[in-house]
Parts: C-alpha cells; structure tokens; sequence
C-alpha cells in the first residue's frame, strides 16, 4: 500500500470534483480582523461536494476529496493527513499551503477499511491507522512507515477500533476501540448493540504489544468508547462516548491517566441528557485544567475540570461537532455543520464565547489547529 | 452540480464578539404546532396500525401451533405481509420511543451484517429453550435473531418452509414456537411503542406541552426538528441504503441479495410503501407550505411512485440485468429528485433548520 505518485488533483479528481476545484480559489479577506486569527482544518461539505477547508486569518480555501473525510492529523512536514470517513477507502496528504495543488493519497490494507482516524509516532517515522475488515467487522491497527505509507505491521485488536493516540511520549499507543458489530461495507445496524465489547486498549507503542485493557463495567454494555484526546501531560487521555440505547441516561466522558483505570466523568448537572446520549470529538484545552466535548445531536458543548472531573457548564450551538484546542490556555474553537466557527473560552463557572463567525461550508466531524 | 463562484465563498463573518443566545424563533413556535399534527395524523396511527398487525400475526402463529401439522401455513405468509407493510409505514420514524432498548433493530434487523440473522435464528433454533422465546429475554439477545427479518427465514427460507413448521417431532414444534415468539415479540414491541407515544406522561403529552421527553428532545421545536430529520433521512434509507448497494456501479457489481426482505420478494413492495408514507409525513409538515413548494412536491413524489410502480418487483435481480436495470435506476433518481427538494425547501416551510453532523455519527 505505497503512497500513489504524486498525483495532480485535477488528474486524480476528474469530472465533477476537477471542475470544482477550479472554483475553489482561495478567497482573501481584507479584513483580516473578521477571521480567526489561527489556522483551522477540517473536512467539509462545500455545496454537494466532499472536500476540507482552511480556514486562517487572511483566507478561506476549500478543496476538493476523493469522498467524505473524517479526521486530521499533523505530519512532521507540516502537511496534513485527511482520512476517509468509515468506511474510508482513502487517506489523503494535503499540504496547507497549497491544499488545491497536489494530493498524494494512500489506500487501507486489501480487504480493509479505514475507522477514519490515524496518528503520527513521536519520533516521525511511525503512522498508525484503525482499519477495519470489510467482511467481517473485525479491526487492526496498522503500522505504516511515515514516509512512504506502506503498511509494515498489523494488530488485531478486536471490533471496530475509532481513534487513536500516541502517549509518553510514543511509549504507548493508546486504541478506543469501539465495539459497534458490522461489516464495514454495510449502511446497518449493529448487531451487538446491547452487548458492546467496546474497550481502550495501551498497547507498546513500537511494537503494538498488549500493556493493559480498560473496559466499562456492568450497566454500560451499549456504549462504544470512540474519540479522545491527549492532555499536555502527554499521559492523560479524556475519552468521548456514544450511547446505542437511549432508555436511560449513562456516562458520555471518562479520562484516562497513567497507570489507573477509566474515570468515568459526571453527566451535566441540571439537564442530564443535554448531550443527546452522543459524543462526536473531545479537546483537552494547553493548560490541562479543562476538557471539553461536542455532541451535534444536543448542539451542546460540555465543559469539565480536568482536575476533579466536576461539570462545569455547556454552551449551546446547533449542530456543532468540530473541537480544537487553541494554544492560549483555556480556548476552544469549535464548528459546527451550519458553518459556524465560535472560540470559546472555560472558566470553572463554564464558557464564554469570545468571538463568531459564519462560513458557507458545513464542517464536518473533527477540527484541527494548524 | 452548482458550483461555487468566487463571490459565495466570502466570508459571511460576524463581527467578533460575544455570542449572545438566540431568542426563540417565531417559526420554531409554529414548527411545534406542526409536529403535533405530525404526530397524531402519521406517527400514532401508523404505529396503531403497526400494534393491529402484529396482534393479527400473533393470533394466526397461535392458532398454527395448536394444530400445527394440519396448519394453514398460508395464513402465516399473510400476516407476516401484513406486518411488514405496517412496519414499511413506520420504517421512516427514527425518532422517539423506537430508540429505547434498541426497538428499532430489534423490530427488523436490516440491512444485515456478517449473516447475522441466520446465525442468531440457528441459536435460537437450536437452544429449545423456551426461556429464549421470552420478550423479557429477547429484549437482551441478539438483535438480529428477533424480529421481522428473522420471522422471513422461517417463512421463506429452504426448499419447503411449511414442511419445515409442520415437520412431526420436537424439530417442527419448536421451530413453530420460535416463530410465535418472534411474533409475539413484535407485538409486544409495537404495543410498547404505542404506548410510549399516547400514555398520559407519553410523547404526545409532552409535545402538546412543549415539554422534553425522557431526554430524547428538549421541546416540541426539537421533536419537529428529529421527524423532519427522520423524513430526510428516510430518503437516505431508500436511495442510500436500499437501492445504491443494490445497484452497484453496473450490473455486474450489482448485488441482488442486499436488496431488502429479497426472500418475500418484498423489495420494490417496501420502498414503494416507503415512498407512500414519507409523502404522507410531508403532506403534514407542508400543510402550511407555500402553495408552489406543496404543488412541487406533489409533482415530483407522483414521478417517484410512477418510476417505483415501473419497477420489478425482484429489483435486486432486475439491478443485475442489463436488460432491466434501467428501470431500477430510474425509480433511484426519482426518489433522488424528491429528497433533493424536500431537504431544501421543508426545512424552511416548517420552521426547522437541519444538521449536517446530527443527521448521522461516527
């Protein structure tokens, strides 16, 4: 599975998304004042069209993708990796510079399908990807060579693995696995929706070798473990849940620290179900004090105190899914499928939105800072 | 496609400041208006409809099994068709009581994974537990062992499923006793689903209060907002999930046997049910519709069922022919046509703005 040539994306995305893309030019703003002052990625819809977005301080630029993408990582070149939504057929590379001039994409492992989700190894030479097999649902972390792509070694590691991670400092590699039974290729229900094995795995980071398995207790059969995100500890990860059954109101966050086992955080105070049972991404803000998470189905983001695990307050925004740490302690951005961008800042008495805007793309599932 | 100029890609920035909570919209009080028709003329009759069905299937397994090797197998077929076009009604509400203890899976487990329902059935069929055949234990199993696409294999599947029931012995007995379990747990499921939607502290209450329920929705605005979502979705449903696996990229990648409930040869019968009662549920939210948008939408869900009634009733087959696939594919692009209108113009009429990221997760 070697990355493809450099491909000119007119040449790889023929026909429709070709044509799009000559649309696509990057769009000044000659207020630089009335856009983010960071530079923000996601995957998007534009219009009809599956693509991403940069959105920074002088521009808008959207491209063009091959199909629906899911999340982003940060490659040490400073380019970034787009993979495809489950079940993802592609994992593109996009230079943010030049997001519309070439694309080197590289596929899943044969018979695979990507979760969506990948992570770069600390010491920059290391991809992991969540792949899971199209037949049969059963999932594998992959270990591919950064730079080339191509897939050196594979962990089974049960049903569905979702997101993953990279924590002390590459020592582990830590795997939400999210349980949820079917073939990858099918749009259906999952077969085990009262009995999910759903679990976070650590495993060695080089080697992918079992440390330890973390699973919820009795009671929490349907929720599926999927998102997390790491503290700058770089030990502690807070972790985002989605609930198959809506009977009754269970845990939607839990954290992860070294060496202990999951901590389940509270549901918000006041309205309980505010979050609609569903966690789409998970933030932890520079400081370590806060961590925070979106649920598009409630329009609600939720604020928690790192430290004890408190709630600390939601804000609510229609449709918002995308989360991204700002490097000034405390703030979030966050956005939404309305094409919202909202920065947002914690305190213990909650959130306070500092600054808004509207863009005209429906962002999807998962926000990176640049 | 419609492609973007330049000058739509402009930034339509706020200026920065606090963001300050949106007053209720007045058209968010009318969308609670609506959704309370919506409810008591398609959701409560539809899963009335639903409850009669499956308390006429029941009946007719119960009286199979009491004289079950002179039995009228025929009747099973029939009331088993008859369940499966209330639920082909109902198949469009996702919102509601039909998310608890996963009702809506259980009910009819599609499209299937992994073989799922075979191997769940072959459980079931080989426990000779009767404690297995229990709501109250069902409620925990396997989803795809206890609902109408497992009640297909037994009525459909091999070469003689009616000798198979009526077989001498323990085998036919208790195959017979699997199925009036199933049935009786998709009577017991639709009774509960009924109820949820008109006790007194039920759904219905709560909408006409504008009050939440049971922490699925906030407000009658928000139930507008998860219907209406449900009826985009369904759309998604038939195009998305019933037909374009189907159909594939040709007819040599075509796959005849995802199409739904192929068994009974139900395929184009339940999408054009599907088709009926998504127009039934427009017709509801568009009443207050701008004439033109309501008389558009008559247009273009006339074309669709005129291209669902042109296709083969074994649409999975027909995909994979050369010779027939075109009407399979015409009746795609007309329900294509339908849902591309009502998600840009319903949302609108009613008052409700739909998602992009709560239309579907991951």
């Amino acid at each position: 599975m070697a990355i493809e040539a450099r491909v000119h994306r007119r040449g790889l995305f023929a026909g429709a998304g070709g044509a799009l893309l000559g649309a696509f030019a990057s769009v000044r703003s000659s207020e630089a004042a009335r856009v983010p002052a960071v530079s923000l990625i996601s995957a998007a819809r534009i219009g009809e069209t599956d693509g991403g977005v940069i959105l920074d301080a002088e521009a808008l630029t959207g491209f063009a993708l091959p199909a629906r993408a899911h999340a982003l990582s940060r490659l040490p070149d400073g380019n970034i990796l787009l993979v495809g939504r489950r079940p993802g057929s592609f994992a593109a590379i996009v230079d943010p510079q030049q997001p519309r001039a070439h694309a080197r994409t590289f596929s899943p492992i044969t018979g695979h399908r990507f979760a969506g989700h990948a992570a770069v190894h600390p010491d920059g030479r290391t991809l992991v990807t969540s792949e899971i097999d199209a037949e049969t649902g059963d999932g594998v972390v992959v270990f591919r060579d950064l730079r080339t792509g191509v897939a050196q070694s594979t962990i089974a590691v049960g049903i569905e693995p979702h997101d993953l991670l990279f924590a002390g400092g590459g020592e582990r590699l830590v795997v939400a696995v999210g349980g949820i039974a079917k073939a990858a290729d099918i749009k259906g229900p999952p077969i085990n929706a009262g009995n999910i094995e759903s679990c976070v795995l650590e495993l060695e980071g080089k080697t992918g070798g079992l440390i330890r398995r973390h699973q919820l207790g009795a009671g929490m059969k349907s929720l599926s473990l999927r998102h997390m995100a790491l503290a700058p500890d770089g030990e502690t990860v807070a972790i985002g849940i989605q609930d198959q059954d809506r009977a009754e109101l269970r845990p939607l966050m839990a954290v992860l620290r070294a060496g202990e086992q999951l901590e389940l955080l509270p549901l918000p105070s006041g309205d309980a179900g505010m979050l609609r049972s569903y966690v789409g991404s998970v933030g932890i803000d520079t400081s370590g004090q806060f961590v925070a998470s979106t649920s598009p189905k409630g329009g609600m983001v939720g604020l928690w105190s790192m430290q004890d695990g408190l709630w600390l307050g939601g804000f609510a925004l229609t449709d918002v899914c995308g989360l991204a740490a700002d490097a000034e302690a405390g703030c979030f951005y966050v956005t939404s499928g309305l094409g919202d961008v909202v920065k947002l800042r914690a305190s213990t008495s909650g959130f306070a939105a500092q600054s808004r805007w509207n863009v005209p793309v429906a962002f999807d599932n998962h926000l990176l800072k640049i | 496609m419609a492609l973007f100029s330049r000058k739509s890609l402009l930034l339509l920035a706020a200026a920065p400041g606090p963001a300050v909570a949106a007053k209720p919209d007045p058209k968010a009080v009318q969308a609670g208006k609506t959704v309370l028709a919506v409810v008591d003329q398609f959701v409560i009759p539809t899963y009335r409809a639903l409850v009669q069905a499956t308390e006429v299937q029941e009946k007719a397994w119960t009286a199979f099994a009491a004289k079950r090797e002179s039995g009228d197998f025929q009747s099973l077929r029939t009331a088993y068709n008859a369940v499966a076009d209330a639920w082909a009604n109902a198949q469009i509400v996702k919102t509601g009581p039909v998310t608890l203890f996963l009702r809506y899976d259980r009910f009819a487990y599609w499209p299937e994974a992994r073989n799922a329902t075979q191997r769940a059935l072959d459980q079931l069929l080989s426990s000779k537990n009767p404690k297995d055949l229990t709501p109250e234990s069902m409620a925990h199993d396997s989803v795809a062992g206890q609902g109408l696409t497992a009640l297909e294999r037994l009525l459909y599947d091999g070469d003689n499923p009616a000798a198979a029931l009526k077989a001498a012995g323990r085998d036919g007995q208790w195959r017979t006793q699997v199925g009036a379990g199933i049935a009786h747990n998709l009577n017991v499921i639709a009774r509960d689903l009924l109820a949820d939607w008109t006790a007194p502290d039920g759904v219905r209450a709560a909408i006409a209060a504008n009050k939440g329920w049971k922490s699925l929705f906030a407000d009658a605005p928000e139930a507008a907002r998860l219907l209406l979502t449900d009826l985009v979705a369904g759309f998604k449903l038939m195009h998305d999930v019933k037909l374009l696996p189907v159909l594939g990229a040709n007819a040599d990648a075509a796959k005849p046997k995802s199409a739904e409930a192929w068994r009974s040869q139900r395929s184009q019968r339940n999408l054009k049910l599907n088709l009926t009662s998504a127009q039934a549920l427009e017709k509801v939210f568009a009443a207050g519709a701008p004439v033109a948008h309501r008389t558009k939408f008559d247009q273009l869900f006339a074309n669709a069922a005129k291209a669902v009634d042109a296709m083969p009733a074994d649409l999975g087959e027909a995909a994979a022919d050369p010779k027939r696939r075109a009407r399979v594919d015409a009746g795609r692009a007309a329900i294509k046509a339908v849902q591309t209108e009502i998600a840009a113009t319903l949302p609108g009429d009613v008052g409700v703005t739909l998602g992009f990221n709560s239309l579907d997760g991951d």
